[in-house]
């Protein structure tokens, strides 16, 4: 089965991109079950494996901004983030930077649950699928020019959100 | 969005510059004026900060994940098929010991009206229609674990109670219901 060997193929980045898009493991694991069943059911018009992957990032990323109208996302607690950062850190921090780590987690989930959808999907391509302008640009239909700018505007986004509250980066 | 008032490097330069997209001229040009200008060396710091937080709660939603997850087991309207299966074939199987204790317990030279072959035939309808309606309950309470199924295991309930009504299902179904 040709569907199934792309999408196994691909499973970590589409793993990443339903996690970055803020969808808790469960809710995550039923929508990657979906795009598995409307990859292997669907049409075989993809020629090429290139082609088939981006059709399974695109249909990953609409179905996950279909959970987002229907579910709260990014709803994981602070200090959760925090103890399961420090665990990966060479050294432990001290209690006074986990408390503003925990402060700079909770305002970027904030930014993420407000932010567009159309600056989010990107960001999470971007940055945690390692795809560059020119392969996001190509799984969204858009010019990687396009890609760059929602790009920008949700770094600066981000940014603003930690310099508004005072944050010391 | 705060104001960035430095008019040598604009926003855009620090973002592509924190990305580590510029030629390395250019890249080292930007780093030289950071060190000096205070406006671009908190925009960029925050740049970095904000990404590193970003990815930490991505990775801590990706460690949440189980190990390893098999995709491959089709579902039914949010159940595994096999578990689905597993229940009818349970239930089939509760169906087909019932009917052979009544007929196992049933005279063997067909005497009166037990023997009537209407009632025989409604008998198998009552049996079949407790069946489908005890198939249709477990599938409903399998659903009801599964978060935002409460209107859809509901719609499954009253189903159940309108459709068959003189069952147990259906009884359990009215109170799973109030």
């Amino acid at each position: 089965m040709r569907m199934h060997s792309v999408f196994m193929g691909h499973i970590e980045r589409l793993r990443r991109l339903v996690v970055a898009m803020g969808l808790s493991a469960e809710e995550g694991q039923d929508v990657l079950q979906d795009v598995y069943v409307a990859a292997v059911k669907g049409p075989a018009k993809y020629c090429s494996e290139q082609q088939a992957w981006r059709w399974l990032m695109r249909v990953t990323a609409n179905r996950c901004l279909l959970e987002f109208r229907r579910r709260k996302r990014h709803s994981r607690a602070a200090s959760e983030v925090v103890k399961q950062w420090s665990e990966s850190a060479r050294e432990a921090p001290e209690p006074d930077k986990q408390a503003i780590a925990a402060e700079e987690v909770e305002t970027m989930m904030q930014c993420l649950r407000q932010m567009d959808e159309s600056l989010q999907v990107p960001l999470a391509m971007r940055y945690f699928c390692d795809l560059n302008s020119t392969e996001i640009g190509e799984i969204m239909d858009l010019e990687p020019g396009t890609v760059r700018k929602r790009l920008y505007k949700g770094r600066i986004m981000l940014a603003d959100a930690l310099l508004r509250k005072g944050i010391e980066a | 969005m705060n104001e960035h008032s430095c008019r040598i490097v604009s926003k855009e330069d620090l973002v592509a510059y924190a990305d580590g997209e510029l030629p390395q001229s250019e890249s080292e040009r930007i780093a030289e004026h950071i060190a000096t200008c205070p406006d671009c060396k908190a925009l960029s710091q925050a740049l970095e900060r904000s990404l590193q937080v970003t990815q930490a709660i991505w990775r801590t939603g990706e460690a949440q994940w189980p190990k390893a997850h098999s995709f491959d087991k089709v579902r039914w309207n949010g159940l595994r098929l096999k578990e689905a299966v597993a229940v009818a074939a349970g239930v089939l199987l509760l169906l087909g010991v019932g009917a052979i204790w009544r007929l196992l317990s049933e005279p063997s030279e067909p005497t009166g009206k037990i023997a009537d072959e209407a009632k025989i035939a409604e008998l198998r309808f009552k049996i079949a229609e407790s069946g489908h309606a005890a198939q249709l309950l477990a599938a409903a309470e399998l659903l009801s674990r599964y978060p935002g199924s409460k209107s859809s295991v509901e719609e499954r309930y009253r189903h159940i109670v309108e459709t068959y009504p003189d069952t147990a299902a259906a009884a359990k179904a009215k109170l799973k219901m109030q």
